[in-house]
């Protein structure tokens, strides 16, 4: 094995504990506000046997041990030996962000203007976010709408919520 | 003779045989598209089993885990790209053969170890199931809660890389899964005055959430821009497309080993096809008189992993049907699958549902015949096919089903947005080698865990020392501590220094 490659899984190791001393810290704190939480569960004094505390108390009493053990092995720099994160920062906000915004939006969509126009919007903006271009562009998102809206709420028979502000397939079918 | 029942329940219900034709071939297809896995297609398609019969929702889902397998070859074999992370092995010698002009003869080579593989594991889970339901029949609360740590810790110690985080991940899942109301005493907890979580969180968004969106955003993250067509080398005679039977008698002995580390493998929970796969070939490798060609492009080397990432389906299922503990991600979506129809999964299932268990395993068996002979006569088109649909173009479309998927399963927009927060902390815990399968595996687990501790104690005068006068208890108990003990003291010893590793080149 040369130097180079030595000194690049030696950087790999550090970005791992980087990335475990950041996961560590946000397991405890996850931990931390979930047993917090515990302590509003009501518990009847009377009852027999373990309360209904306990269970996720204890889960949490483990998350945030391990938790801390993850952080403070990432705090001294050290990482299991074929554990290697791949998290980098500015792809996440450039190509996930984007998307899971996109994603909640489509919820949000969905509500206003029921299915097929929050499906057309949605595909059509994830397709350009995926760098597909020109004819494909175009066609993909009503195919593919039109496509799931006769196989979940056609064939299937899945209740098809009203939209709150104006649905284009109603229009449609009043026509 | 209950089998043979089974099969004429398939064969009187062609609905049912419907959806296993349609499950074996979109579980070959969905297997050859890179990225996308079986797991994450049965995630997509729980709901839709809202809509149709137990036997059929479970024959196509469990064949379409099954179709999923072999389909990964066919990618590994014709675009050196894995479709699934359990036919990694097979890019080894698939490949090397495709760029022979051999793939026809590699792709018959992958279907026909992957039937024999799946059929062998499939007859352990048949005979071994119910010979193993009659046992843990007797088995009472402290000896299942002794099962499900063991689970716990068993499937977080090998399913990452990290023990640590394997843990920290079934924890998490764990978690989850206390959302809703007590099992005991029907208090709400942590549903944080949302009328939507005082039933606890569904397992549907949480599937998809997990293995489908957090693909996507996966798939996103990835340059397709150079994703070309791949260039097959034509075979150069008839001869190089067809497998010969001397040839698939060389493979037998590779098949056979390969089946059976399978199916050892896919009795452990958690450990799953990869290592399955990996294990086969490195021991055909060893064993193999042409052991120094392996890798440059031998059937046998296509053989060993293929038998043994197929065999793997079968007894994973053991737990499952046995316990009513599931052992992978498939059996904890199908676990899913059986408590939507109401179905209670355990050792008395083979009295309470015997038709459907048996339905199931007939199931199984024509999925495998039939994606055999879609594997055999149809994969090299499957693979063309599959190769002139850019991924920029799926992926958009994966995204828009999954958020229809999981409104589906109860019409609740609630679910798409939960579907959808756990698709961006699926991608945080893939990016950050925390596990979603052990996450989801402890999602299903904890309730059943924490049910069999209290009851436990309520059973109890000496509190936590009823654990101590229980044998089976200890013996579940000592079984993980003795299997992270031994991966703790293995990767000690296998560790070096930076010198030392300079010294050893």
């Amino acid at each position: 094995m040369s130097t180079r490659d030595l000194n690049y899984s030696d950087r790999r190791a550090r970005m791992t504990a980087r990335h475990d001393l950041a996961t560590g810290l946000v397991i405890v704190a996850l931990a931390i506000f979930l047993f917090v939480e515990s302590l509003s569960i009501p518990v009847d004094p009377e009852e027999p046997g373990l309360s209904s505390r306990f269970f996720p108390q204890s889960i949490c009493g483990l998350m945030a041990l391990l938790g801390t053990i993850l952080a403070f092995n990432g705090a001294r720099g050290r990482a299991a030996p074929d554990d290697k994160t791949t998290f980098a920062g500015s792809v996440f906000v450039r190509k996930v962000l984007p998307l899971s915004a996109l994603s909640f939006a489509y919820v949000w969509l969905f509500q206003l203007f029921g299915y097929t126009t929050a499906t057309l919007i949605t595909l059509y903006i994830a397709s350009y976010l995926f760098g597909v271009r020109g004819k494909a562009l175009a066609l993909l998102s009503p195919i593919m709408s039109l496509l799931f809206y006769y196989l979940f709420f056609g064939l299937m028979g899945v209740f098809e919520p009203p939209a709150e502000i104006f649905d284009v397939m109603v229009y449609l079918k009043g026509l | 003779m209950d089998l043979i029942n089974g099969f004429i329940t398939i064969f009187s219900q062609p609905m049912t045989m419907l959806f296993i034709v349609m499950g074996s071939v979109l579980g070959v297809v969905v297997g050859a598209v890179p990225g996308l896995t079986a797991s994450a297609a049965i995630a997509m398609l729980v709901p839709i089993t809202y809509y149709i019969d137990p036997l059929s929702a479970l024959a196509f889902l469990y064949v379409i885990g099954k179709a999923g397998r072999f389909g990964g070859s066919i990618s590994a074999i014709l675009f050196n790209t894995p479709g699934t992370t359990a036919a990694a092995a097979t890019i080894l010698d698939g490949h090397p053969l495709t760029q022979k002009g051999q793939a026809g003869k590699a792709l018959k080579t992958a279907s026909l170890a992957s039937a024999i593989g799946d059929f062998t594991g499939e007859i352990l889970l048949i005979c071994g199931a119910l010979t193993i339901a009659t046992f843990t029949k007797q088995l009472g609360p402290p000896e299942y809660f002794a099962i499900y740590v063991c689970a716990f810790l068993i499937i977080g110690s090998v399913i990452s890389s990290s023990v640590l985080k394997g843990i920290i991940s079934t924890l998490f899942g764990a978690s989850l899964a206390m959302i809703g109301l007590d099992p005991i005493t029907s208090e709400p907890r942590f549903d944080f005055g949302m009328i939507e979580l005082y039933n606890g969180l569904s397992l549907v968004p949480l599937l998809i959430g997990l293995f489908v969106i957090s693909e996507v955003f996966t798939q996103a993250t990835h340059n397709h821009a150079n994703d070309g067509h791949h260039d097959t080398v034509k075979a150069n005679n008839p001869e190089d497309s067809q497998l010969s039977w001397s040839e698939a008698k060389r493979c037998l002995p590779f098949i056979g080993k390969g089946s059976a580390i399978g199916s050892i493998v896919g009795l452990l929970p958690g450990v799953g096809s990869a290592v399955a796969c990996f294990v086969a070939y490195g021991e055909g490798r060893r064993k193999a008189k042409n052991g120094d060609k392996w890798g440059t492009g031998v059937i046998e080397g296509v053989a060993a992993p293929e038998a043994a990432n197929n065999a793997v389906s079968g007894p994973s299922m053991i737990p499952l049907l046995a316990l009513g503990v599931p052992g992978s991600t498939i059996a904890a979506m199908l676990l899913g699958v059986f408590m939507i129809h109401g179905i209670q999964v355990g050792p008395q299932i083979f009295e309470t549902s015997g038709d459907i268990v048996y339905g199931l395993f007939a199931a199984g068996l024509i999925g495998i015949l039939l994606y055999f002979l879609i594997g055999w006569f149809g994969s090299a088109f499957i693979g063309r096919q599959i190769d002139k649909i850019p991924a920029i173009m799926i992926y958009p479309s994966i995204l828009a089903v999954a958020c229809v998927s999981a409104y589906t399963a109860r019409s609740s927009l609630f679910d798409v947005g939960l579907a959808c927060i756990f698709g961006v902390i699926g991608y945080l815990m893939r990016v950050t080698n925390l596990s979603t399968a052990a996450a989801v595996i402890a999602f299903v687990l904890a309730p059943g865990a924490e049910q069999a501790l209290r009851q436990s104690l309520l059973l109890s005068d000496e509190g936590f020392a009823i654990f101590l006068d229980r044998p089976v208890a200890l013996a579940f108990f000592a079984i993980p501590v003795f299997a992270i003990s031994l991966r703790l003291y293995s990767r000690l010893r296998s560790q070096k220094t930076p010198a030392e590793m300079l010294d050893s080149a």
